[in-house]
C-alpha cells in the first residue's frame, strides 16, 4: 500500500477532481488536483479502489456526474420560466457554466440560485440590442429568484398591517413628515418584458409566447404564505420607490410628482388616496412612523 | 432551517402535533474544513424550538475550502479520520446539547488510503465519540454492492445498542454499480437486510425515504406496511 496521505489533501483532491467540467481524467491532471496529489490519470488507483465493476475513474465520475446534474436540477425547478423560455438543453448549458463559475459556498441549496440573474447580466452578449432577448431572460431569473426568496423568507403572516384608519389618525401639520415602514416582504421591480405573466403562464403548464418588449413594474409581496405579484403605474412606482428608500410621505411625493411632471396636482391626490387604500388592504406596511416617534 | 415561510409554517403545526427527529445532510462532521457555527447555531435554535428529540446527518464530508458539492461523499477509513470524526462529533454534541446520531451514507468508491472497513471505523466511532447510529439499509447494500463487500457482514458487525433508526429506501440498478435514487420500492435483498438488522437490534423506529418520484400516498404507505408486516413475522 503506498503511503497515507493526509486527510486534508484527499479531500482536497476528490473535490478538485469530481467538480472539475471536463471530467474526471482532466480533474486528475489539473493544477489545482496536482497541488493536492501529484499523481497522473494514469496512477489513480494509488488514490481510489477499482471495484470488480468500474475502474477508478469510472467510480469517481458517478461522484463527478451527480455533482453537476444535482446542481443543474435544482437551479432548473428555481427557474422553470427560464428554463421553459430557453429550452431544456440551453438551460443546462447556462446553469452548467454558472455552477462552474459560481460553485456553491452554503450549507443550503436555497442559496444557490442567489447569483443566476447576475450571472446573466454579466454574460449578456454585448451585440444584442436593449432590450432584447437576453434582457428578457434576465428579468425572468431576477422574478423567478425573488419568489424563492419570498416564498421562504420573513413574511407579514405575524404581523399587525397598517389600516387605512391608522393613517386618518396622522395630525394634518405632520401627515408630510410621516415615514411608512414596510413588511419584510416587499419589493419592487422594473422589468422591460411583462415577464411576471409569462411566468404564472408557465407555473400553470401553459405555452406562453415570448412577450414583446414593455415596461412593467411590479410589487412583489406575500400575504398568507403566498407570493404575490402586481402592476403599478409609474408614478405610483416611484412614490413606493422613493418610500422604501426612507424618504418621508412628503419628500417622496415630490419624488414621484417629478418624475411625472404631466400629472395634475388633482390626478396625483385622487391617486394618493386610492394608492393609500390599497396599500392598507393589502397589508404592505406595518405602520407610519412620525417625527419624534 | 432558514425558512420564515410556508415551510416553517407547516412544521409548526407539525411539531404541535407529533414528536420530531431532525435529519440533515450539512453537517460535513468529516470535512477538514472547520466546523461551521453559524449553520450549527441555526441547527440548535431550530432543534429547540422542534423539540427535536436528537438530530442526525451522514458519516461523509460535503466540502472543502470554504465550498459546498451538496453531496454526502466519502472517507477514507482510517486512523486519522477517526480521531477527526471523533473530535468533532464531541464538539457538536457538547454545542448543540443533544445526542447526536450519524448515518451511514451510500458510497461508491473506496480509497487506498482506509486501513479498516466501513463497519469497524462507524462501530469505533459510536463508542469513542458517544454518539448514536442511524442504519441506512439500503445504503449498506448499495455500499457493499459497490465495494464488493457482503452486506450481512456489515450488519452484523455493527454495535446493535447504538442504533436508534432504520432508513428503508429505494435504489437505480444501473449494472456495474447502484445508485441510492430514493425514487422506488426497496427491493427484495434490502427487507432481507432489514429483517436481519431488525432481528439484532430488537427493533428500532423504521423511516420510509421517497422523495424523488413519489408516487400516490397509498403506494408509499403499502410499503411502509411491508416494514411492519416484516418485523411481525
Amino acid at each position: 500500500m503506498p503511503e497515507q496521505r493526509s486527510m486534508r489533501r484527499l479531500e482536497g483532491w476528490v473535490q478538485e477532481v469530481i467538480t472539475n467540467p471536463d471530467g474526471i481524467a482532466v480533474g486528475v491532471e489539473s493544477p489545482a488536483a496536482k497541488q493536492q496529489i501529484d499523481i497522473d490519470v494514469s496512477s489513480i488507483e494509488q488514490v481510489v479502489e477499482p471495484s470488480s465493476r468500474m475502474d477508478s475513474t469510472e467510480r469517481l465520475a458517478v461522484y463527478g456526474n451527480a455533482y453537476f446534474s444535482r446542481l443543474v436540477k435544482c437551479l432548473g425547478e428555481e427557474f422553470p420560466a427560464t428554463r421553459y423560455a430557453i429550452g431544456e438543453e440551453n438551460f443546462k448549458s447556462f446553469a452548467f457554466a454558472y455552477v462552474n463559475d459560481s460553485p456553491s459556498s452554503s450549507y443550503s441549496l436555497g442559496f444557490l440560485g442567489e447569483q443566476f440573474a447576475q450571472y446573466l447580466i454579466d454574460t449578456r452578449p454585448a451585440d444584442v440590442s436593449k432590450p432584447g432577448w437576453p434582457d428578457f431572460l434576465i428579468d425572468l431569473a431576477t422574478l423567478e429568484r425573488t419568489y424563492a426568496e419570498f416564498f421562504d423568507g420573513l413574511g407579514p403572516e405575524h404581523l399587525d398591517t397598517l389600516k387605512l384608519q391608522d393613517l386618518q389618525t396622522v395630525p394634518p401639520d405632520l401627515v408630510n413628515e410621516v415615514r411608512f415602514v414596510p413588511v419584510p416582504s416587499l419589493r419592487l421591480l422594473e422589468a422591460s418584458f411583462s415577464v411576471h405573466e409569462y411566468v404564472t403562464a408557465v407555473r400553470r403548464d401553459q405555452s406562453p409566447e415570448i412577450p414583446l418588449p414593455a415596461e412593467t413594474l411590479l410589487v412583489i409581496t406575500r400575504r398568507e404564505y403566498v407570493v404575490r405579484r402586481g402592476p403599478v403605474s409609474r408614478t405610483e412606482f416611484q412614490l413606493l420607490r422613493a418610500i422604501l428608500d426612507g424618504n418621508s410621505l412628503g419628500a417622496a411625493i415630490k419624488i414621484a410628482a417629478e418624475a411625472m411632471p404631466d400629472m395634475a396636482d388633482e390626478e396625483l391626490a385622487s391617486n394618493l388616496s386610492k394608492w393609500f387604500q390599497h396599500w392598507a388592504s393589502a397589508g404592505w406596511f406595518i405602520r407610519v412612523e412620525l417625527p419624534d416617534s | 432551517m432558514d425558512s420564515g415561510g410556508r415551510p416553517r409554517h407547516v412544521l409548526e403545526q407539525i411539531v404541535e402535533q407529533y414528536q420530531v427527529v431532525m435529519h440533515g445532510v450539512s453537517l460535513s462532521i468529516g470535512s477538514t474544513d472547520p466546523l461551521n457555527f453559524e449553520y450549527l447555531g441555526k441547527l440548535k435554535n431550530l432543534a429547540e424550538w422542534t423539540r427535536a428529540a436528537w438530530i442526525s446527518d451522514h458519516v461523509c464530508w460535503t466540502g472543502v475550502n470554504g465550498l459546498n458539492g451538496h453531496d454526502l461523499l466519502p472517507l477514507p477509513f482510517n486512523e486519522e479520520t477517526l480521531q477527526h470524526v471523533v473530535s468533532r462529533i464531541k464538539t457538536v454534541q457538547d454545542f448543540l446539547e443533544r445526542p447526536l446520531v450519524l448515518e451511514n451514507p451510500s458510497t461508491y468508491v473506496t480509497f487506498t488510503d482506509s486501513t479498516m472497513f466501513e463497519w469497524e471505523f462507524v462501530t469505533r466511532m459510536a463508542e469513542e465519540s458517544d454518539c448514536g447510529l442511524l442504519l441506512d439499509v439500503n445504503n449498506v447494500y448499495v455500499s457493499c454492492f459497490n465495494n464488493d463487500l457482503d452486506p450481512e457482514d456489515f450488519i452484523r458487525s455493527l454495535p446493535h445498542e447504538r442504533i436508534v433508526r432504520f432508513h428503508l429506501v429505494g435504489r437505480t440498478d444501473c449494472g456495474t454499480h447502484i445508485v441510492d435514487t430514493h425514487d422506488n420500492f426497496v427491493v427484495d435483498k434490502v427487507w432481507e437486510l432489514y429483517q436481519l438488522a431488525h432481528k439484532l437490534t430488537g427493533g428500532v423506529s423504521t423511516l420510509l425515504e421517497w422523495d424523488a418520484q413519489i408516487p400516490d400516498f397509498d403506494v408509499v404507505y403499502d410499503e411502509v406496511l411491508k416494514a411492519r408486516d416484516l418485523i411481525l413475522q
